[in-house]
């Protein structure tokens, strides 16, 4: 191939990549703006008990249809609505052993967080690697479209930021040889 | 200070051209020991000044691969410091000729027997201290020239082609030195590393990686070759090695000609003692480059999620006819 063709088709790859992440998260975005519309209900099995109804699990006719929207295999997001609450949880894009450790160790990091973060959930759904848990509370006292915002935000930020963190960790290792090795010559 | 302006300004003009040494940026491990250096150097100055009586010293400190040193003095003599150290390799070293080692270095410092619980002891009058301005850097190099002794074995037994068994160095509790001639013109030492944390696997698995990958850039450089889950080649039958490959990764240097000449085989020696704790060091200090960095994002991520909150705005109200009233 000429030089020129090589880089379009170099440049058209990386667009791709790009259109098909905008997409993934304008679906995720629409599909949450559909999930997030929570009134408050009282729970029935237990008197004077308000509880989030996604994670009780014990009437069905207050659960609604779960929806994955998924990139590809690893990368995707479950929404599972009910009637008071929607339970999100994101499985984030690893690509090799370093991303995976440096994945978990976030998410965990997060995790010992979530009374700050007050729509996160302190352990995730098995099989995913974060899940947040938002409830009519929540919604009262939150806007809804900026709520969103917030959790598609963080998908993006989570991956810019592993991305970030691997590329410091490479610059580091290859910093380290060089030094330590010159001072052989 | 009392410098002219000129001095000053080539100073600063040759500084800006050598750059920062690279211990001082701390990339680079220091190989002797600084507490020994500035104890030493400390108690030399405070001998020297004849205001103040000089205090008998005890003072206990470690070192890297579990080296423990001992500063002792007693309060009849307060200037007689007994240098002492002990270590679990220092036998298998000895045996490679690290007494005349010391005894070269030291000379009338080294003592015939140890203090008891230490495995080698140096003597030193900090109110004769001697000429040499180097000495306190010379005596925080002990552990260095313990460690030296197996190594020049190797590099003479390469350089004169005679035969060499394999040194097996078990020099910390879980981990082992293996020191083996090739040929006559290299030779090869294999770290047995352990990682005590899982992912400290994979972090070294990306730093030996590039190790592995300087050669192509740069010339001269000893071989690294790494593997976690087998033992290399060359310790084939060794039983401690099998038993270690459980556990341990395996990293090697192959060392050649320009190494381990006479030119410079000191420098060899000094540089490749500290590998496992540089890793290990690197390995820590990513981590908490990742750490603050977790952090710095968490906290923009707070940011955008309070600019969701709602202001739940006055709670008092006022009517036309100007009866106020809360809402609640």
């Amino acid at each position: 191939m000429c030089i020129r063709d090589r880089y379009q088709r170099r440049v058209r790859g990386k667009t791709e990549m790009a259109q098909t992440l905008a997409t993934y998260l304008s679906c995720v975005r629409s599909t949450l703006q559909a999930a997030i519309c929570l009134e408050n209900f009282a729970s029935q099995q237990v008197e004077r008990h308000n509880k989030p109804e996604v994670e009780t699990r014990q009437s069905k006719e207050l659960l609604l249809n779960p929806v994955i929207v998924s990139r590809n295999k690893v990368e995707r997001v479950l929404i599972e609505p009910s009637v008071n609450s929607v339970r999100i949880s994101i499985g984030i894009k690893k690509a090799d052993d370093l991303e995976t450790i440096l994945c978990k160790n976030f998410m965990r990091f997060l995790c010992q967080r979530a009374e700050n973060f007050v729509v996160l959930r302190r352990k995730p759904r098995p099989g995913f690697d974060i899940s947040f848990l938002i409830t009519n509370f929540h919604t009262e006292s939150m806007f809804k479209h900026k709520l969103v915002d917030f959790i598609v935000q963080f998908m993006e930020e989570v991956d810019k930021e592993i991305s970030e963190m691997k590329l410091a960790v490479n610059a580091r290792a290859r910093i380290c040889a060089q030094e330590y090795l010159t001072q052989f010559t | 200070s009392e410098m002219c302006i000129r001095d000053r300004y080539q100073r600063r003009v040759r500084g800006c051209i050598e750059g920062p040494r690279k211990r001082d940026t701390m990339i680079l491990l220091d190989y002797n020991n600084r507490i020994l250096q500035e104890t030493i150097q400390q108690k030399i100055e405070r001998a020297q000044d004849t205001t103040e009586k000089l205090e008998p010293t005890d003072v206990v400190f470690a070192d890297f691969d579990g080296v423990k040193f001992s500063i002792l003095s007693d309060a009849n003599k307060p200037s007689l410091l007994s240098i002492s150290l002990t270590w679990r390799a220092y036998l298998d070293c000895v045996k490679y000729g690290a007494t005349d080692l010391l005894k070269k270095q030291y000379g009338s410092l080294l003592q015939g027997s140890a203090q008891s619980g230490f495995d080698v002891t140096l003597q030193l009058d900090v109110a004769n201290p001697g000429s040499d301005k180097e000495l306190p850097n010379k005596l925080s190099l002990l552990k260095r020239h313990i460690l030296a002794a197996p190594f020049y074995s190797l590099f003479d037994a390469v350089e004169k082609d005679t035969k060499f068994d394999m040194v097996s160095l078990e020099y910390r509790d879980d981990e082992a030195l293996y020191l083996k001639k090739i040929d006559k013109e290299s030779c090869i030492v294999i770290f047995s590393i352990s990682f005590k944390d899982a992912d400290d696997v994979v972090f070294a698995k990306v730093f030996l990686q590039e190790f592995q990958d300087a050669r192509k850039a740069l010339r001269g450089v000893p071989a690294v070759t790494y593997s976690q889950k087998e033992a290399p080649g060359e310790l084939k039958g060794v039983k401690s090695a099998e038993r270690l490959s459980q556990t341990n990764g395996f990293v090697s240097f192959v060392l050649f000609k320009n190494h381990i000449d006479a030119k410079n085989r000191d420098r060899t020696i000094d540089n490749i003692q500290t590998f496992r704790n540089y890793l290990h060091y690197h390995i820590k200090c990513s981590k908490g480059f990742l750490h603050q960095r977790m952090r710095n994002r968490v906290s923009s991520l707070l940011l955008v999620l309070n600019r969701a909150k709602m202001e739940l705005g006055e709670k008092e109200k006022k009517t036309i006819q100007g009866k106020t009233f809360q809402r609640k």
